[in-house]
């Protein structure tokens, strides 16, 4: 089947993609994300899709840095509970999407990577979660730390991926199932990825 | 119209007029229909300025994102509009700032600007220094590739050394038509949806 190449401003693909990194960052699926914005389920995933035209308009982007806000603070508070002193970033204004540059106004093609370099382990977690091939099978602990290493040249340790593997096995979001493969539990996508 | 739009109008009402551009002027500099900023800027109409004209804008304006996009997540006031009809029953609009505390700042007065408005402008650059300079670049292959209204302003006002009026940048492209033994430039839209003029015989 033939896709279409979508052209955008390089500004609207920037708020793309930094909203990407900071909704992976906090931990926010799409689909929760098109709630809150009481759009239909798949809104968000289309404009983080390079399959669609859609993209964020400036009332939208207003509503996103409401609900960053809100969620920022629910996981500052879970990491205090957890005894974890590491402060995170819990205000969120539009100007978070925004460059500080002036950037080109000369049209690119709306290119989305699926895992963006540079992040942490639990945001790349997060993103090779959103993949639709990495979990498609189940993943050792160790197969999910070499692939977060080789994607990000980093050199992280299992201990990195604990809490947000806990956190991607658990709650309504729950988003991995964990499968017991002889001694090793795997994790393969929950049933409701599955199907997207 | 939602809210921040109004701001983000607003914003850009008042940068435009600080800088003495006219809404004609600012449309011309945008590489948009003449009258898109007078349409923005009347609330009747639901146009207005997406996201990729705050990149253009912040070009044109040299300023930063705030000065252009609200945050409304901070925000203790409320905008207030009222209307009113001129003599010709065209609408005018007067905006205010109503603040938690009850005070009242007026923010703008709208209403359709004529196309040959000049506003209170520094630029000492007379109309015919710049169409001097139009047609100079025209004789050096300037225009040989396309080049829209702002990309051309800077380089007008880098050249003569002080600021100009849109208007006479406008006028002086226009003026180009082929007729009287004046060169043809033409314009057209490019693939980003502005205005640019090019030269295609010389």
């Amino acid at each position: 089947m033939a896709t279409n190449n979508w052209f955008l401003f390089p500004i609207e693909l920037y708020l793309i993609i930094q909203v990407r990194l900071i909704r992976l960052d906090l931990n926010i699926v799409a689909e929760e994300l098109s709630n809150f914005l009481k759009k239909g389920e798949k809104y968000i995933g289309h404009i983080e899709s390079s399959a669609h035209n859609s993209k964020y308009n400036d009332q939208i982007l207003s509503e996103i840095a409401v609900y960053f806000s809100q969620i920022a603070k629910i996981r500052q508070q879970e990491l205090k509970d957890s005894g974890d002193s590491t402060i995170i970033k819990t205000e969120y204004t539009i100007y978070d999407f925004y460059p500080k540059e002036v950037l080109s106004n000369d049209k690119v093609l709306k290119e989305i990577p699926p895992i963006p370099p540079g992040i942490g382990p639990a945001p790349t977690l997060n993103a090779l979660i959103e993949d639709p091939t990495f979990f498609k099978r189940a993943r050792t602990l160790n197969e999910i730390v070499n692939k977060a290493n080789e994607v990000q040249h980093q050199k992280w340790e299992a201990k990195d991926f604990t809490r947000p593997l806990e956190r991607a096995v658990k709650g309504k979001n729950k988003r991995l199932e964990v499968i017991l493969k002889g001694d090793l539990n795997t994790y393969i996508l929950a049933n409701k990825q599955k199907k997207v | 119209m939602p809210r921040i739009e109004v701001e983000k109008m607003l914003n850009v009402c008042l940068l435009r007029k600080k800088k003495g551009y006219s809404q004609f002027e600012l449309s011309f500099l945008m590489g948009q229909r003449d009258f898109y900023v007078r349409d923005v800027e009347d609330l009747s109409h639901t146009l207005i300025y997406s996201v990729p004209f705050t990149n253009i804008f912040r070009e044109i304006f040299d300023c930063n994102i705030q000065a252009i996009v609200p945050d409304l997540t901070s925000a203790n006031y409320t905008i207030q509009i009222s209307m009113a009809k001129d003599h010709s029953a065209n609408p005018i609009y007067k905006t205010e700032k109503v603040f938690d505390d009850g005070r009242v700042e007026l923010i703008a007065i709208l209403s359709a600007e004529p196309k040959d408005l000049l506003l209170k402008s520094s630029s000492i650059i007379t109309e015919q220094s710049v169409k001097d300079w139009v047609l100079n670049q025209i004789s050096i292959g300037y225009f040989s590739k396309p080049k829209n209204a702002l990309q051309i302003l800077k380089d007008c006002e880098k050249e003569l050394g002080s600021t100009i009026r849109p208007l006479f940048l406008a006028n002086a492209l226009k003026a180009c038509n082929g007729t009287k033994g004046t060169p043809k430039l033409t314009s057209k839209k490019d693939g980003n949806g502005r205005f640019v003029f090019i030269c295609k015989h010389l």
